[in-house]
């Protein structure tokens, strides 16, 4: 038996300060059952990653008065909830579980946890590492500057994705970054870790949201158009002396082939893209390695508005990080997104007669160690 | 050293003894400054070795805003990636006003900061500059 997406929920909020996190998940949760039309009875497996706590699982499931039969508390950094529908379609297929809840929150923005620009990810560093700084923005600059060394990726290459989800985040009520950029604005930006400036880096909000996987068969009383998962990919790769990964290629490379693999699909027939937009170079490379174009042409590629509204390569249609919803780790929303575009409910941002789509997930620091997961979806 | 240390104890008193060191495999040839036992391709157990005095520039980024330190130094301070004896350091780079190219030759020096020594790397410049 096949699994498909039924539900798919994003909090309107980026500033919530009135919540405890907890409080975040259950309203995610409870969003997307009322958008799938189910009942909360029907939830028996429950995939959740950053609450905090031994055994996150529990506090979640008591909250919403679920037992489940099958829990997945996979750490994957951003990617997480990508790979959260891999896992769930497995357990689906494996007949253990029926309908699997996809939940995440974050109060990055309230508590002022050290994301994006400011802070080091003390998890993903061991401490010889941490003591010499390298803030996350810096990272993805280490990254930016090797792969304008091999390629020739120029800053203005680097400014473009930016400037397409400016254009984008004009259509959506809900971005915090609506103003429009040039590249000009965006050099003359400050910088934040060299060669990144401020409006390359991701904002910083707090959030939530949920999707849920269920069996195809109670797909069919569902609310809402039910969205086929075609593919599925997941890698995790390091920088060590044996990785068979170079430096400038991501964990996306195995992820996204594994994925068009199985949906027997390539990226020139995707209808539109979600791609995870922490910092610009993460759009750039991603887009290299799903194979949407040549391994180091990455740059010409986003430039010219390809990836804005009047693009080829319509990307991230609701702003995405860059503009939008970045608490942390944005993984579930690339996935909401993408659901309701292929669902036409996207309003003003619709991109027109979306049939198919790819979500490009990226997790941890792709200078160092991360993950990728990749989800090919079409429209029943 | 004691039998009660980590490796990571190890770590620290090395650098603190001014020879920064990876863990090298005699088998295999593999060097790593990851803090392991043992070779990820041969499971032999791995050892200290003293790294060179010179290294390659990698990649770099100049952090202008940061709520943390480089080795003690508040923002601006310079990440790097440095190879030395085939193995890639997460370092910090220290350099004059020029910006520094990758495969720069860059130096192992220390510094020291609140009792502890960190090694770092620093440009060809700065070093012909310090006595």
């Amino acid at each position: 038996m096949d699994a498909v997406i039924v539900g798919a929920y994003e909090l309107p909020e980026r500033v919530i300060p009135n919540k405890n996190l907890i409080n975040v998940f259950e309203q995610a949760s409870r969003g997307a059952i009322v958008d799938a039309g189910i009942d909360v009875s029907d939830i028996d497996g429950l995939f959740l990653s950053n609450l905090p706590g031994l055994v996150p699982a529990f506090t979640l499931a008591e909250h919403l008065g679920i037992e489940p039969r099958w829990t997945d508390s996979t750490r994957i950094g951003g990617t997480t909830g990508l790979a959260s529908v891999l896992h769930a379609v497995a357990a689906i297929r494996a007949g253990k579980c029926r309908a699997a809840l996809i939940v995440y929150g974050s109060l990055s923005r309230s508590m002022r946890v050290a994301i994006g620009t400011g802070g080091v990810l003390q998890e993903i560093s061991e401490e010889r590492e941490t003591v010499y700084g390298p803030t996350v923005s810096s990272r993805y600059g280490m990254f930016a500057r090797r792969h304008m060394y091999e390629f020739g990726t120029t800053l203005e290459q680097l400014a473009a994705p930016a400037v397409s989800a400016r254009e984008w985040a004009q259509l959506n009520e809900t971005s915090v970054r609506r103003e429009l950029l040039t590249v000009a604005d965006i050099l003359a930006a400050p910088r934040i870790a060299d060669p990144l400036t401020l409006p390359m880096c991701c904002v910083i909000t707090d959030g939530g949201g949920a999707v849920i996987v269920a069996r195809e068969d109670l797909a069919t009383d569902v609310a809402r158009p039910a969205i086929r998962i075609l593919g599925a990919g997941e890698h995790t790769v390091h920088r060590d002396v044996v990785s068979k990964v170079p430096f400038t290629t991501t964990a996306v490379k195995l992820a996204a082939s594994d994925a068009f693999k199985e949906a027997g699909l390539r990226p020139d027939e995707m209808d539109l893209c979600t791609v995870y937009d922490s910092f610009t170079i993460t759009v750039i490379t991603a887009l290299e390695d799903a194979g949407f174009c040549p391994k180091g042409e990455g740059g010409p590629f986003v430039e010219g508005g390809r990836l804005g509204p009047h693009g080829s390569l319509p990307t991230n249609p609701d702003g995405g990080g860059l503009a939008t919803n970045h608490p942390g780790m944005r993984g579930v929303f690339l996935i909401v997104e993408l659901v309701r575009q292929l669902r036409g409910e996207a309003g003003a941002r619709q991109v027109p007669n979306a049939r198919l789509g790819v979500a490009i997930g990226v997790g941890g620091t792709i200078d160092s160690r991360h993950a990728s997961g990749v989800l090919v979806l079409g429209r029943a | 050293m004691s039998d009660e240390s980590t490796l990571l104890d190890e770590w620290w008193d090395l650098c603190a003894n001014r020879q920064l060191s990876y863990r090298r495999c005699d088998i295999c040839g593999i060097n790593s400054y990851l803090l392991r036992d043992y070779c990820p391709v041969c499971h032999s157990p791995m050892r200290w070795c003293e790294t060179s005095s010179q290294g390659v520039l990698f990649t770099y980024s100049v952090i202008v805003k940061s709520e943390v330190t480089g080795a003690g130094a508040p923002a601006p301070y310079t990440v790097a990636y440095v190879e030395t004896d085939g193995a890639r350091l997460l370092s910090n780079l220290r350099h004059g006003s020029a910006m520094p190219n990758i495969g720069d030759i860059v130096w192992l020096d220390y510094v020291v900061s609140q009792g502890r020594t960190f090694p770092i790397f620093v440009s060809s410049d700065i070093r012909a500059s310090t006595p």
